[in-house]
């Protein structure tokens, strides 16, 4: 059977528009590495495209995260050593002075290493909350657990960020 | 316990004290968080990725994996193609192409293979150096035990030396470029010394002279003959150029050329060797020779 129907390369066209960026996001920020998350992100239009005729509109975004998650977990399996999770945060609005900008910087790679060091499922939540900017009922339906899970998680990882600022600023 | 109730609730705080802009309340929290909000979101190169995917859309996984196997199983293939190399009785060179190739034996001799020839020999080659010939061939041997050239026609011994062997149609001709050639054939036996020629030909074994700057001169990218016959030169016109010999071939009987012919043009080659023997001809198609009264 021929998928190429021009039916379906539309619909799996608007798919790909719509899931890619938040797929990349989602897979991005549960291992920090671009090129896997990538691949990651390949593998599952892929998949969805051999399913096209199976799937319809609805249910792709719940199958795209779940393949994803799994695809992920597949190829970290495969990995030689798993890599620690490094994340860096890009800013992409520059300060105003020099003097600034090297405060900024120190102090961003300080955030950047607690983020980093923040247990997986924590900084996950995190960083959904924050940098992607999702609503803690949308990352719970896109982690699929409870929003109170989201939002325990989401704390826990405050209070961390809370404990090591506060060290930082001691100093 | 308040400790508790206070973590429990920073998340709480978050979304609807802090991002709605109650700010003062938990000062170290708020930098960092003024800090993230200003980073980039994380972003994949979209064309790109589509590219990608169009690509393997294309070429089912079935097929790729495919692919993976072709090229795998083709280098196990290649590595056996050297494994039976190195076990195997025999190695076989063979020219095909218009330019000479030379092949070193693994006792550092030399092999100088003309258009269409072919060698064989043993891989056990040091024990007893003898190799078989098809074709034309000069040879360069390092001084060492007894080394041999079979043809069908006859074969040659050397024990260090330079030579040609000319063994084609039913044609067998050796020349002595250096040292000492021993030659033997059905019509007989004779030992060669540099400058000496042996032809067995028309069942008949001649021997004669040629100078020893002739010897071999074909490996420089032209043919030369001394005083060969022409039944010879058409011989070899016919293996370099990929011939086929039609027309009254006694018209070639009895003659002989002294001179050369280029190996890169049949048209030139063919009248360098016919015009000044005044024997006509016609050249179809670049491989036909037609011979004329």
């Amino acid at each position: 059977m021929n998928k190429m129907t021009k039916a379906n390369n539309i619909r799996f066209r608007l798919l790909y528009d719509k899931l890619l960026q938040p797929l990349y996001r989602f897979v991005y920020f549960k291992c920090g590495d671009e090129s896997l998350a990538q691949d990651v992100v390949q593998d599952v239009f892929l998949k969805l495209w051999s399913k096209i005729d199976d799937i319809d509109d609805e249910t792709a975004s719940a199958y795209c995260y779940t393949a994803a998650k799994n695809t992920l977990i597949n190829k970290l399996e495969k990995l030689a050593s798993k890599k620690k999770y490094q994340h860096t945060i890009k800013l992409d609005t520059p300060t105003q002075n020099p003097q600034q900008e090297l405060i900024d910087k120190e102090f961003s790679k300080y955030v950047s290493d607690i983020i980093s060091m923040l247990p997986d499922i924590q900084r996950e939540v995190f960083l959904m909350s924050r940098v992607e900017k999702l609503k803690y009922s949308e990352i719970a339906e896109r982690l699929q657990i409870g929003q109170k899970a989201v939002e325990k998680r989401m704390s826990l990882a405050l209070k961390k960020i809370k404990i090591e600022i506060e060290k930082y600023q001691s100093q | 316990m308040p400790r508790q109730m206070e973590e429990d609730k920073l998340a709480y705080w978050l979304e609807n004290e802090f991002d709605k802009g109650k700010l003062g309340q938990e000062p170290a929290l708020e930098k960092v968080m003024v800090l993230i909000g200003k980073a980039s979101v994380p972003m994949v190169d979209a064309d790109e990725v589509w590219k990608n995917i169009e690509q393997k859309k294309a070429k089912p996984a079935g097929s790729l994996r495919l692919v993976k196997w072709v090229s795998a199983i083709a280098a196990i293939f290649v590595g056996l193609l050297f494994v039976s190399q190195l076990f195997s009785g025999q190695v076989d060179i063979k020219n095909s192409n218009l330019a000479p190739l030379t092949h070193i034996l693994p006792d550092g001799s030399e092999v100088i293979l003309n258009t269409n020839s072919a060698i064989s020999y043993e891989k056990d080659f040091l024990s007893e150096r003898t190799i078989s010939l098809k074709g034309e061939a000069f040879y360069k041997v390092a001084k060492g035990s007894t080394f041999t050239v079979d043809t069908d026609k006859g074969n040659v011994k050397v024990l260090g030396t330079s030579f040609n062997v000319f063994s084609r149609d039913r044609i067998l001709t050796v020349v002595c470029k250096t040292g000492k050639v021993s030659v033997t054939t059905a019509k007989g036996s004779t030992t060669l010394e540099p400058g000496d020629r042996v032809s067995l030909q028309a069942n008949q074994l001649i021997k004669d002279n040629t100078l020893t700057d002739y010897i071999g001169a074909w490996t420089k990218g032209s043919s030369t003959f001394n005083n060969a016959t022409m039944e010879e030169v058409v011989s070899a016109l016919k293996s370099k150029y990929n011939l086929t010999i039609k027309g009254n071939e006694r018209s070639l009987k009895g003659k002989h050329f002294t001179g050369t012919f280029v190996n890169d043009d049949v048209d030139k080659a063919i009248e360098m060797v016919f015009l000044p023997m005044d024997i006509k001809y016609i050249l179809k198609n670049n491989d036909l020779l037609i011979l004329d009264q």
